[in-house]
């Protein structure tokens, strides 16, 4: 089944996502973290396959959501046949088009995310 | 910056006629800030290293025309306000200049000293008033771009919690027996939410109000503090080491130097290194009473900032690290106090070994 990687610098963000997953069902291994260096270390021996989620906050100090993509694109991990889905609690207009400036991301979903919410931006 | 409206106003007298120079500076040295030039070349050097107001010229010299020479100098030094100086016969120069905007006034020769003295003061006027208004500009300026950077902080860092609490909620909703670990959730989040609000209160009431002199026990201000902080949860491993010689009484602004401290001194114990088994904060304070200044060092053996973030750390909403949460107020914080009180701040550090905050503040021994 599916993996799902959660990457947000909110440890509380990270439990209620980790949760909604866990309930709805949408993958069996989580992975959660909260420094997108941390990440870009590890991503390889996570060893993601075609459809597992990517969920990724804009804001977080170290770099932000479009940073880490572009750090991901770089290693040539293959985003297009993940889903990525950024998420945000930022309400700014600037933020939300520049979302769909990235075409490798699937959708963006604002805080605080809902069941429906998720399983709307899964398809499920 | 000196009080410029206290200042003597500063005179520049160009004429080709060494008796004319002579004669002007003897008339007006008592009112006014004399420099003289004899040629339009002197002229210029003089503007270029002093902060000249008010330049007055003859019109008729031997290398160059008064109306010739200020139009070549609108472009490099546009702000001094332009008097020519000139006889009748060159009425027509004149006033061409005056409607092309090139000069403020004219003044007659020979001149008349109530009139060279009550012109030199009207021009001054306009010269002061429109250096202020650039100032107030430029700070007018400074504080929507302030502004603007909170209101996209606000956004998050008020709303980030929000959105938090909201998500927990709604687990309580999908999973009720566990509603006493939420609530724990809840409280914490709140409380961040509350320092944040709080950090606000204090940088306005801190940075942006006007000084409050008075007398400040740094002994007594550090206790309170460490009282705080004792229900911080990294704070029961951390050993504080105190060092403190006031040998006078300090009056200055105790807001400020309370927000001083309590920033450095907070970081100091957050940004700790869990592994270290002897987490150590020093606060190291001595007076000089010669000198009138109080020097502070606080100090720590945590985690360190990285070298290349530089002065980038003092600035608003900026963070240094991504480890622990925080806001990025608390060093713009310590920064605008030590500004307002006219000290000096530096620091070193080493990542994974500490840091060291230097601050030097100016005091008084009395009361004023």
């Amino acid at each position: 089944m599916k993996k799902a990687i959660l990457i947000d610098d909110n440890k509380y963000d990270i439990l209620i996502l980790e949760k909604l997953i866990r309930i709805n069902k949408l993958a069996d291994e989580l992975y959660s973290y909260t420094s997108p260096t941390m990440v870009l270390k590890q991503i390889d021996s996570l060893e993601l396959s075609e459809g597992d989620y990517l969920f990724i906050d804009i804001m977080m100090p170290e770099m932000n959501g479009y940073e880490l993509l572009q750090e991901l694109s770089n290693m040539n991990i293959p985003l297009d046949s993940l889903n990525v889905i950024l998420v945000s609690s930022s309400i700014d207009p600037r933020d939300i088009d520049k979302a769909k400036e990235y075409k490798s991301v699937k959708k963006l979903l604002q805080k605080p995310i809902s069941s429906q919410m998720l399983l709307n931006a899964t398809h499920q | 910056m000196i009080n410029a409206s206290k200042d003597k106003i500063r005179v520049l007298f160009v004429d080709d006629e060494y008796f004319n120079l002579q004669s002007f500076r003897a008339a007006f040295r008592k009112y006014f800030d004399i420099y003289l030039a004899q040629t339009t070349n002197e002229a210029r050097n003089i503007l270029e290293e002093k902060n000249i107001e008010i330049i007055i010229s003859d019109q008729r010299m031997p290398e160059q025309t008064g109306t010739d020479f200020f139009n070549e100098i609108i472009k490099s030094h546009p702000e001094p306000i332009r008097i020519l100086l000139t006889g009748y016969v060159d009425i027509k120069a004149v006033i061409d200049a005056i409607n092309k905007g090139e000069v403020y006034r004219f003044l007659t020769k020979p001149w008349n000293d109530e009139e060279v003295i009550v012109t030199i003061n009207n021009a001054a006027d306009v010269f002061r008033t429109r250096r202020e208004l650039k100032l107030k500009n430029l700070a007018l300026e400074r504080a929507y771009s302030e502004l603007d950077e909170f209101v996209y902080s606000a956004s998050h860092d008020l709303r980030a919690p929000i959105a938090s609490l909201k998500g927990v909620l709604q687990l309580i909703d999908l999973e009720p027996e566990n509603t006493s670990n939420y609530i724990h959730m809840i409280n914490e989040i709140v409380d961040k939410m509350d320092k944040y609000v709080i950090n606000i209160i204090h940088y306005y009431r801190g940075s942006r109000f006007e000084k409050n002199i008075e007398a400040v026990d740094i002994q007594k201000l550090i206790n309170e503090l460490l009282d705080e902080f004792q229900y911080m949860p990294e704070f029961s491993n951390v050993a504080v080491e105190q060092e403190i010689n006031i040998d006078t009484t300090i009056y200055s602004d105790s807001i400020k130097i309370y927000l001083i401290l309590r920033n450095l001194i907070h970081n100091a114990i957050k940004y700790q290194r869990s592994e270290n088994p002897d987490k150590t904060v020093k606060i190291i304070i001595k007076s000089n009473s010669d000198l009138q200044k109080l020097s502070i060092e606080i100090n720590d053996n945590g985690m360190g900032i990285d070298s290349k973030e530089g002065d980038e750390i003092f600035k608003i909403f900026q963070r240094a690290t991504n480890v622990k949460s925080g806001i990025g107020l608390g060093l713009h914080i310590v920064n605008e106090c030590v500004n307002k009180l006219e000290g000096e701040i530096s620091y070193k550090s080493a990542e994974n070994e500490g840091t060291s905050f230097f601050i030097t503040i100016p005091f008084k021994t009395i009361a004023k």
